[in-house]
């Protein structure tokens, strides 16, 4: 635990130096207008609530996708990984730690854009479910650490990390049914959208918007749950085989 | 003139040679158009949740063309590995100056994405069932060449605000695409916003070459397509211009305050 926070602590400190790690901070407004334009000038007060959860969730997952794509080689760049890989503490752990700290600063999104509904747009929405909503938000943070821990040994392995981490945006956007509801998607995609922890996160998010009892909840926070948690365990291996493999090679650094 | 010229195709061919280095055909074929195509499926998809072909067709058009923009902008990182590179004080100091370089560091870009807008401009209408006037629609292709260069222009002057301030590039970039493709007419038409973000919208590019594309599909006359073409250019000149007092003015301060720094 003393591992997790001391990585918290130190991502945070990272972002007040490099401010630019919270970038989706500045970029969901925009995106929410995007959404709420479409939405309301269609006249589809409905989908409001589609266009008020989406671009939080794309931050979310932006911020995570960010972090995990750079993590493990900005540290060789700046020459602390064999520092890290020397220390006691797991750096798979380390590696969790620090984006769980930017997973939960970018949680902000869903009152940024919650904002920008209700002062641009003047459509105020009222959370009916806050029980349900924060649990939702609170698993979706989980899971989107544990898949970022997943990816950022993902990355590090692979020769074209940078396009990886590009081309795992909008993809994931449709599969997740984060603003389209995966039900309106073509019947063969179902299967793989309920493998994509984002499907049951927008679905749960947006019903807890709605007047209607959440039904399922105990469901679909266990689906969120076990999907982070199974990504979590595969990121934690394969950062250990990531830290033998620099440890048997010597590529702690570029120098 | 033609000095520039010749050192603008050097920048160019540096350029092409950095993207090898990023890309393979195969990688780019797979992730990034792959990826930029989703992007125009994600918002297609969003017109059907809407409901009306028209709108769908609408949507897709608009983002299919938004690409080109966004792939211009990618001139502001460019620009910063540049200048990160330290440079900048051999290039302030050479005869023919900086500015021609930094013009030319990011045309890389402008070619892919004239082919990515240019590909989902020409497959998703007809796979996602919103069809174009064939073969009237020929005529965006070239069209869609204007909105990125003028989208360039303003890239090039973004990147001359970033050279100064290097961590905030990738916001820049962000914010460079994404404003123009929320107010701009892409996803729904200018006059949907208030008259004060029309009014920006109107001195950003990409919003006139947009609407000409779409009165152009529309078959509407011609001499309504040109003059939004036109404004699409002047609108383009004018970030140019700026981009390059810019520019100039970076050397100018460095000159005098001796930030030109050998290293990045």
């Amino acid at each position: 635990m003393s591992v997790l926070l001391a990585a918290c602590r130190l991502q945070v400190a990272f972002a007040r130096r490099v401010p630019a790690q919270l970038m989706v901070l500045v970029t969901t407004p925009l995106v929410a207008s995007i959404f709420l334009s479409l939405a309301l000038h269609a006249g589809r007060r409905d989908l409001v609530v589609n266009a008020v959860v989406a671009p939080a969730m794309i931050g979310l997952w932006f911020v995570s996708l960010d972090l995990a794509g750079g993590m493990i080689d900005g540290e060789r760049w700046g020459g602390t990984l064999e520092l890290l890989v020397a220390a006691p503490a797991p750096l798979a752990l380390v590696v969790f730690g620090r984006t769980l700290a930017i997973v939960a600063v970018g949680t902000l999104t869903f009152a940024e854009s919650w904002l920008v509904a209700w002062l641009l747009f003047g459509v105020p929405l009222r959370l009916a479910h806050p029980g349900a909503f924060l649990l939702a938000v609170a698993a979706t943070a989980f899971a989107m650490a544990g898949t970022a821990t997943l990816l950022s040994a993902a990355f590090v392995q692979s020769r074209s990390a940078a396009m990886l981490q590009n081309s795992m945006s909008y993809p994931f956007y449709i599969l997740g049914g984060v603003m389209v509801p995966v039900a309106l998607l073509p019947g063969w995609l179902h299967p793989l959208s309920s493998v994509v922890f984002l499907s049951w996160s927008g679905e749960l998010l947006r019903a807890s918007f709605a007047p209607a009892p959440v039904t399922g909840l105990a469901g679909k926070l266990a689906a969120i749950l076990l999907l982070g948690g199974l990504a979590l365990v595969a990121g934690l291996l394969l950062v250990s085989r990531v830290v033998d493999r620099v440890r048997r090679q010597g590529t702690g650094s570029y120098a | 003139m033609s000095q520039s010229l010749r050192i603008l195709r050097h920048a160019a061919a540096q350029g092409l040679a950095e993207f090898r280095l990023v890309y393979t055909w195969k990688t780019w074929l797979s992730g990034w158009l792959l990826r930029l195509l989703t992007q125009v499926t994600f918002f297609a998809l969003i017109g059907q949740l809407l409901g009306s072909q028209a709108e769908m067709r609408y949507i897709v058009v608009g983002n299919a063309v938004a690409l080109i923009t966004l792939e211009a902008m990618v001139v502001i990182a460019s620009s910063a590995w540049e200048r990160q590179q330290g440079t900048l004080p051999l290039l302030v100091a050479a005869p023919a100056g900086h500015v021609p370089v930094y013009l030319g560091r990011g045309v890389q870009w402008l070619v892919t994405g004239m082919v990515s807008s240019a590909t989902a401009l020409a497959l998703l209408p007809f796979l996602l069932g919103v069809p174009l006037p064939w073969p009237r629609a020929l005529a965006a292709f070239p069209m869609l060449a204007l909105v990125g260069v003028t989208s360039y222009c303003l890239g090039c002057f973004l990147a001359s605000l970033v050279l100064r301030l290097l961590a905030l590039q990738w916001l820049v970039l962000n914010l460079g695409y994404l404003v123009p493709m929320t107010i701009g007419g892409v996803n729904v038409p200018v006059a949907f916003w208030p008259a004060w973000v029309q009014a920006v919208a109107n001195v950003l590019p990409l919003t006139h070459g947009l609407r000409a594309i779409r009165l152009l599909l529309a078959g509407m006359p011609a001499g309504a397509v040109w003059s939004e073409l036109v404004a699409e250019a002047a609108v383009g000149a004018c970030w140019l211009l700026l981009a390059v007092v810019s520019l100039n003015r970076l050397a100018e301060h460095g000159r005098r305050d001796g930030s030109i720094e050998f290293a990045g």
